[in-house]
């Protein structure tokens, strides 16, 4: 135990740096200038790290290793800026920013993850995202304009610029401007990735290293494994942001934000999108309130259980609303990105389909200290929302104190599947049931009444409650 | 299925798989001690974090801690939580994640990661003090693969796709791949285990669901691959408390599917047939089955992306997909277009059918849903950064028999501005909403929203700003006409700014105004926000946070008005 203690609280208190890697091998002039702007030649064995930039004068090429095991080769009279690089289960990243000439690189374990956002190589113009790749970057004036350029020789790349995405898988060419959407090109600009060849020596400098580090670490099928581990459950991981996006989204009515984020073959797709486009034209000042959020994970699916309140103003009276629910969300990483592919539960963006009756009543707490022996109308709205009760006219709910008494209250259909009472009587006493009044014993501090809707033959269920509090 | 019909032993084979796993490995590792952890560690300390020896494999342990300390004041014009979820007073919410994973030289991996939030806010926390947000342990070794706990089975879309409380486990020999997993659906751990809530509510409100799973696919090459799958399911009857299961009943079903798959760089199509049987625990519910089919291709050409699918899921039919939605019959297309490089056309149409049925097969009015989406946007070449572009979606509803005809439509234009500096974009925009079920809330919303941006940046240029940040304003106004001739009117302007440097750390403000006018000519509704908060990194792997976030809500009318004011401070320790 003392050993696991001390073991426990000496992890806690190391704050290692984060190292990105070492200098491999140095071909002529070289250097690497720190945060403080301080330059030092770089040699064999020198250690990298975050926020230092390495420089290679003309003729000169640094080859790198980095500490997930990839490499990095930077060409004659280049700059690349090291931006970030953490190792963290899913929030491990690597960024670079290659601010000039080119550069050819192996992704690591970094860059192998399921999730290819955190193996990013930045440009003036481009957000470059490697997945298990092997590749060659080179900026490149052509007229006025700086281009970036692309090619893959393994695995994929996904080349962003100007919002616009494009995925270069292996022996393809894309190329970024700045002023147009990024596309491949058919053929390789002459002079381009020339210099970024390996020469005979480094081929087998770059061969022998991979062995050196293959061997070390066992990479592809260590890799393999970690690929099949959830790293997801974090709090801030890009499977649970999708729910918090999409929230987002739907207070601020921005339906077409959501319908980007949705893969268009998820099953109930243009029901729910029609459904958001109904609430937000119903609803005013929108506000989601998520608890008791808990999740499951894979690597490629995460499900995110969670309870929910929604607030809003509705459109016709302006009355506020409250609407409860509990629910879980499917989210899938495909395509390169997290989205969302099912809700089950109670829906919180309240689709048409398989819309549960819900039965609500607000506030949930009322005074208990003023329920006399007279009869007293508490003010909490009952409201039951039933699809498939739509134009009934009338609904009957089961009301039941915690002292024993029911009664059968009626709610009145004041919108196409929406009913509602407004208040009900309470008093206290000796229990009559089926008096048109609820009964409360006052014995402690608490009582509850249960609103209950029933019918077994449409199979239609719905229950809420209400507590009444001495305050 | 004698297991999960206890929780308890459910429990028992967590821990003894985890023993079992635990124990075949000790010899394979040398580890014995924790001061050998230590000593490797120690190593290699301020490298990367990583636990290293090379002859033995690595250990790496990573996680985050996070504790909040807040304090929440409510003021509401109305009693109870109508118009704030929020709770007054003092609070403390620590959340605390960990993995710990030993990786052997073979390049299995033997993990356990978890976490857990504490928090005496309600809320947050409605039900308990504590509560377990996940865990998992397990190992994955080259060609097979076991977990416990808090374990997903993504088997295909109309089979399993789930989460759930028990174990998986997965083997594959040559192109077969063979998959499984045991367990119960459950909302929490804490409900799964009964625990009793701080406010005395039940622990759950459906019943607790035993599942059980496999899957068999075979990869025919590298692109074509067939699969099956089975499951079952059963809800168990005791599970929830009687005031609750006597407005609900509990159900059991089967469900198999079987599929072909193919992928290449270009394309990619899939076809799944399911079909299923469930039984309910209700007086007069007879047992009911029912089948479904899904069919999903898509194709990438050089110029232009295609995407198509059909599905059709019987109202009856059930299965462990959290995907499905029974009753639906749709199929859609959806595309882009890359006319040239600076022009790209979308477009998406889709109908759906769909009804839903209960238990005893009563089915509902058949809905029907046409939607239309199109999308255009185009990069104005000679002014980079500069784009312009249209959306316009439309739907068209109507329930068979019932006179609930609906319409919505939404289309915007917009373009925007960007360069190194600033930033610049507007939205028009149209939106309608026609439902002869509820016309008294037909309306027609007109709107536009204006931003402006600029980013800061001192230093050399991208690479190590001594201050970097962006400031931007923005305001808009949205006009709404409701068919029973009243109209509402929202004007909204703010300010955000977020600034960051070495020294002071990263800081960011909001400042934002809302006036909402309400039909009738009730009082207009005034809304203020302010949000700051002030994030130093005081070490690599440690931050602090402060933050206030003040919001005054509806102000002008009394009935609707709340106020909500939060300051805090975190501290942020990540290893």
């Amino acid at each position: 135990m003392l050993k696991t203690g001390l073991l426990i609280i000496f992890l806690l208190m190391t704050t290692p740096v984060w190292a990105f890697g070492v200098v491999e091998n140095v071909v002529g002039n070289a250097s690497a200038l720190n945060q403080e702007g301080d330059a030092r030649s770089l040699v064999k064995g020198r250690k990298l790290e975050s926020r230092e930039t390495i420089m290679t004068e003309e003729g000169a090429e640094v080859l790198i290793k980095t500490n997930d095991y990839g490499l990095l080769l930077l060409k004659p009279n280049s700059k690349l800026y090291i931006a970030s690089y953490y190792m963290g289960g899913s929030k491990s990243q690597l960024v670079v920013r290659l601010l000039k000439g080119s550069v050819y690189g192996e992704t690591g374990r970094i860059g192998h993850q399921s999730d290819a956002k955190n193996y990013r190589l930045l440009t003036s113009n481009a957000d470059i995202k490697f997945n298990g790749a092997q590749y060659h970057v080179a900026l490149k004036t052509v007229s006025t304009r700086l281009n970036t350029y692309v090619k893959v020789d393994k695995g994929h790349a996904k080349l962003s610029s100007r919002n616009i995405s494009l995925t270069i898988v292996e022996q393809q060419l894309g190329v970024a401007t700045g002023s147009e959407a990024p596309h491949l090109l058919v053929l390789t600009p002459d002079d381009l990735f020339a210099a970024s060849k390996l020469n005979a020596e480094q081929q087998q400098l770059s061969e022998k290293n991979a062995k050196k580090v293959a061997a070390a670490f066992s990479r592809v099928s260590k890799v393999k494994a970690d690929d099949k581990i959830a790293s997801n459950c974090v709090a801030d991981s890009p499977a649970q942001k999708v729910l918090d996006a999409f929230v987002k989204a739907y207070e601020r009515g921005d339906v077409a934000y959501i319908q980007r984020r949705l893969d268009p073959s998820m099953i109930g797709y243009g029901a729910l999108l029609n459904s958001m486009m109904k609430d937000v034209n119903v609803q005013k000042q929108t506000r989601f309130l998520i608890q008791n959020k808990n999740v499951q994970c894979g690597p490629n699916l995460a499900v995110v259980n969670f309870s929910w309140e929604k607030r809003y103003l509705d459109l016709l009276t302006f009355r506020p609303r409250l609407q409860t629910g509990q629910a879980a969300v499917l989210t899938h990483f495909k395509a390169g990105e997290w989205k969302l592919s099912g809700i089950t539960g109670d829906n919180p963006f309240a689709p048409t389909l398989n819309k549960p009756t819900t039965l609500v009543v607000t506030p949930r707490t009322a005074n208990l200290g003023a329920i006399g022996t007279g009869i007293v109308p508490v003010s909490s709205q009952i409201t039951l929302v039933s699809e498939s009760l739509a134009g009934a006219g009338v609904i009957q709910v089961q009301a039941r104190t915690s002292s024993g008494d029911t009664e059968t209250i009626s709610l009145k259909e004041s919108q196409l599947g929406v009913f509602i009472k407004n208040d009900f009587n309470v008093m206290q006493g000796v229990l009559a049931s089926n008096d048109g009044v609820l009964h409360v014993l006052v014995n402690g501090a608490t009582t509850t009444i249960t609103f209950k809707y029933s019918n077994l033959k449409t199979g239609v269920v719905a229950s809420s409650f209400i507590r009444l509090i001495a305050f | 299925m004698l297991l999960l019909n206890n929780s308890k032993s459910i429990a028992w084979l967590f821990c003894s798989i985890f023993l079992v796993t635990a124990s075949v490995h000790a010899e394979e590792s040398k580890n014995e001690a924790n001061q050998e952890v230590l000593d490797a560690w120690q190593e290699v300390s301020g490298q990367s974090g990583e636990i290293s020896e090379e002859n033995d494999g690595t250990i790496e342990w990573h996680g985050q801690a996070t504790q909040d300390i807040y304090h929440v004041d409510v003021e509401s014009s109305q009693p109870g939580n109508t118009l704030s979820g929020l709770d007054e007073g003092n609070f403390s919410t620590t959340r605390l994640q960990g993995d710990l994973r030993y990786n052997e030289v073979s390049g299995a991996v033997n993990y356990i990661q978890g976490g857990v939030s504490l928090s005496n806010d309600e809320a947050l926390q409605s039900l308990y003090r504590s509560q377990v947000t996940n865990i998992q342990f397990g190992r994955v070794a080259n060609d097979y693969q076991l977990a416990a706990g808090d374990v997903v089975a993504d088997f295909s879309k109309i089979g399993s796709s789930l989460g759930l409380r028990g174990l998986y486990a997965s083997k594959q020999k040559n192109a077969f791949t063979v998959a499984g997993y045991a367990g119960t659906v459950a909302t929490s751990w804490e409900s799964l285990f009964n625990r009793s809530t701080i406010t005395g509510q039940p622990a759950r409100n459906q019943y607790l669901r035993d599942v059980i799973g496999t899957k068999v696919s075979y990869a025919v090459d590298q692109n074509w691959s067939v699969f099956g799958t089975g499951q079952t399911f059963s809800d168990r009857e005791s599970s929830l408390d009687d005031a609750l299961s006597a407005f609900t009943f509990s159900e059991s079903g089967v469900t198999g599917t079987a599929g072909v798959s193919y992928q290449d760089e270009k394309a990619s199509f899939s076809v799944e047939l399911g079909t299923s049987r469930v039984s309910y625990d209700a007086e007069g519910a007879d047992d009911a089955s029912d089948t479904a089919v899904i069919v999903d291709a898509a194709y990438a050409w050089q110029q232009v992306n295609v995407q198509a699918g059909y599905h059709h899921l019987g109202t009856r039919y059930t299965s462990l997909s959290q995907n499905v939605l029974s009753g639906v019959r749709e199929g859609f297309v959806s595309g882009q277009w890359f006319i040239t490089p600076n022009l790209t056309y979308g477009g998406d149409v889709r109908h759906a059918d769909s009804r839903i049925s209960n238990i005893f097969d009563q089915k509902s009015p058949l809905s029907s849903l046409y939607s239309l989406t199109n999308w255009l946007t185009y990069s104005v070449s000679s002014l980079p950064g500069l784009s312009v572009s249209v959306q316009d979606t439309r739907n068209w509803g109507n329930i068979k028999g019932v006179d609930a005809k609906n319409q919505n439509s939404r289309t915007e234009l917009s373009t925007s501005y960007a360069n190194q500096h600033y930033s610049a974009s507007i939205a028009l925009s149209n939106q309608k909403e026609k439902n002869r079920a509820s016309s008294l809330s037909n309306s027609t919303t007109d709107g536009v929203q204006v931003s402006l941006g600029r980013q800061i940046l001192t230093g050399e240029l991208l690479m190590m700003p001594t201050v970097s940040g962006n400031a931007q304003l923005y305001g808009g106004y949205q006009q709404q006409r409701i068919a029973n001739g009243t109209e509402t009117t929202t004007g909204n302007q703010g300010v955000a700014m977020n600034m960051g440097s070495k020294n002071i750390g990263q800081w960011q403000v909001s400042l934002t105004n809302q006036d909402t006018s309400q039909p009738n000519g009730a009082p207009t509704l005034n809304t203020k926000s302010i949000y700051f908060d002030w994030t130093k990194v005081i070490a690599e792997v440690f931050s602090i946070k402060a933050y206030l976030s003040n919001n005054y809500i509806n102000h002008g009318d009394s009935t609707k008005r709340v106020d909500e004011k939060t300051f805090g401070l975190q501290g942020d320790y990540q290893w």
